[in-house]
């Protein structure tokens, strides 16, 4: 009965979960959000910086994702590839 | 009014954009203009159990030493290759099962005895276009007793003048378990996996200074999924998860530092829900040196067929896994990053803390097994 009615709990976040998720990408793809300024090229010159990238140390950002899917439950980002296990 | 830019303001711009390194969303698309050769050793070391949490077996966990290789070269003027090459070398000892004597528990570990290397290969090859680009990816990785192999295809289109860029790819890995064996205990020799990964997500540019990014990944595991060392292990044979990561970059022009926030929410059919935020401070001190500390929160819930101790005989799935308790975690770091003309130099170090008492709601009894672990690395680029 724990387990069902947990199961039920997890049925339920997981769908408000959904709708935050849902709502966040509508919001995102919209060129019209009001956060959203129109930048021409010449003035993106600190986006190019290479503190500014996603990943500014790719070997380190590889080995914490390593670890961190070893040693924790969750793991999943914006990428396709890589694999092994290395688990103990 | 329509704004204009000379020539040459163009061309700076251009070749700032070209940056290695470099892959904001909205920007030129081209490989990058030199190419870079990397190695970066680190030392990860699990904390020691103390004596009162372990009922049989060693007290040491594990110690691992890593060597990774990154090679990333332009081909031509639209194509680029990267190759990294990890090896690993582990030794140390591991949980088998919690038992329960009393209101206690504690871990029954292995001997100290278990010694494993890794060796991992990927390489990923890029086309770039005038609006946007796509890579192929593979990848090898093999141990004594597990083999994989994954393949994955991912790339981006840019939109409205650039600012806006979409992104998304499909993954696909295949596992193969061979448990090394031990006298006195059954464990299962030959097991499989699969592992299918889509991902789909928008960047914006939000102004002159500032990105972010979301995305959401869907991870659909099917196979051998229980931990065959384990006594009493036994997992359901699929798993769908669902992740989504937004990330956001800021640059500050007054402090001339960078700010980093990473936020990700996860969940799958185990009933397993996590939180992971991440903080980063890329502060410039001068031209050539960066300081970069950083700080990690996680959360995450328990597995629905999580128990705390093992449960000899008990039909259907149970697990007394740490990786599957309620418990939260801290990681504190700071690296240094030196740059020169053709050179880069990093040093960084990672403080790992565990605990039931950081999990997000209250959790009943702690796991023993939770584990504590410094991560050191020296790591260093060469750009030609």
């Amino acid at each position: 009965m724990r387990t069902r009615l947990q199961s039920v709990k997890n049925t339920r976040r997981w769908r408000s979960s959904g709708l935050v998720i849902l709502a966040t990408l509508l919001l995102s793809a919209c060129g019209d959000w009001a956060l959203i300024e129109q930048v021409p090229p010449w003035e993106r010159g600190q986006l190019a910086r290479p503190e500014m990238a996603w990943d500014p140390d790719p070997m380190q950002a590889a080995l914490r994702q390593h670890i961190y899917f070893s040693k924790e439950a969750t793991a999943g980002a914006a990428s396709a590839g890589g694999g092994g296990c290395g688990c103990n | 009014m329509k704004k204009t830019c000379s020539p040459s303001l163009q061309a700076l711009t251009a070749a700032a954009m070209a940056l290695p390194g470099f892959s904001a969303p909205a920007l030129a698309d081209a490989p990058p203009d030199r190419a870079e050769l990397g190695y970066r050793y680190s030392q990860y070391q699990e904390d020691r159990m103390p004596q009162s949490q372990v009922a049989t077996g060693s007290q040491e966990r594990y110690d691992i030493e890593v060597h990774q290789f990154r090679w990333l070269t332009p081909l031509g003027e639209a194509y680029s290759l990267a190759a990294t090459l990890d090896y690993e070398t582990m030794s140390g000892a591991s949980p088998m099962g919690v038992s329960q004597t009393g209101t206690t528990p504690a871990l029954v570990m292995s001997g100290a005895s278990i010694a494993d290397k890794r060796l991992d290969l990927n390489l990923k090859a890029s086309r770039y276009f005038a609006e946007g680009n796509a890579s192929v990816t593979g990848g090898v990785s093999q141990e004594d007793d597990y083999d994989a192999v994954n393949l994955g295809l991912e790339g981006e289109l840019h939109f409205n003048q650039k600012q806006t860029t979409v992104l998304g790819g499909v993954g696909f890995s295949s596992d193969s378990l061979s448990p090394t064996q031990a006298p006195g205990v059954t464990r299962p020799t030959e097991e499989d996996k699969t592992t299918l990964t889509g991902f789909a997500g928008v960047a914006q540019v939000l102004d002159r200074v500032s990105v972010i990014q979301t995305t959401v990944t869907l991870m659909l595991h099917e196979g051998y999924l229980s931990d065959p060392y384990r006594s009493y292990d036994v997992r359901p044979d699929s798993r769908t998860a669902l992740a989504w990561n937004t990330r956001y970059r800021r640059w500050l022009d007054a402090a001339e530092a960078a700010l980093h926030l990473d936020y990700r929410l996860y969940g799958d059919d185990w009933g397993i829900i996590s939180h992971t935020l991440g903080v980063e401070w890329h502060q410039n001190i001068d031209a050539h040196l960066r300081l970069v500390p950083s700080l990690r929160y996680y959360s995450q819930g328990q597995a629905d067929f999580y128990r705390g101790a093992d449960v000899p005989g008990l039909a259907g799935e149970q697990s007394s896994d740490y990786r599957l308790s309620p418990y939260g975690a801290l990681t504190f770091g700071l690296a240094a990053v030196a740059t020169g003309h053709n050179w880069r130099l990093r040093l960084s170090g990672e403080r790992y803390v565990s605990d039931a008492d950081l999990a997000l709601g209250g959790v009943g009894q702690e796991n023993p097994g939770l584990i504590n672990f410094t991560l050191v690395s020296l790591g260093m680029e060469y750009l030609y």
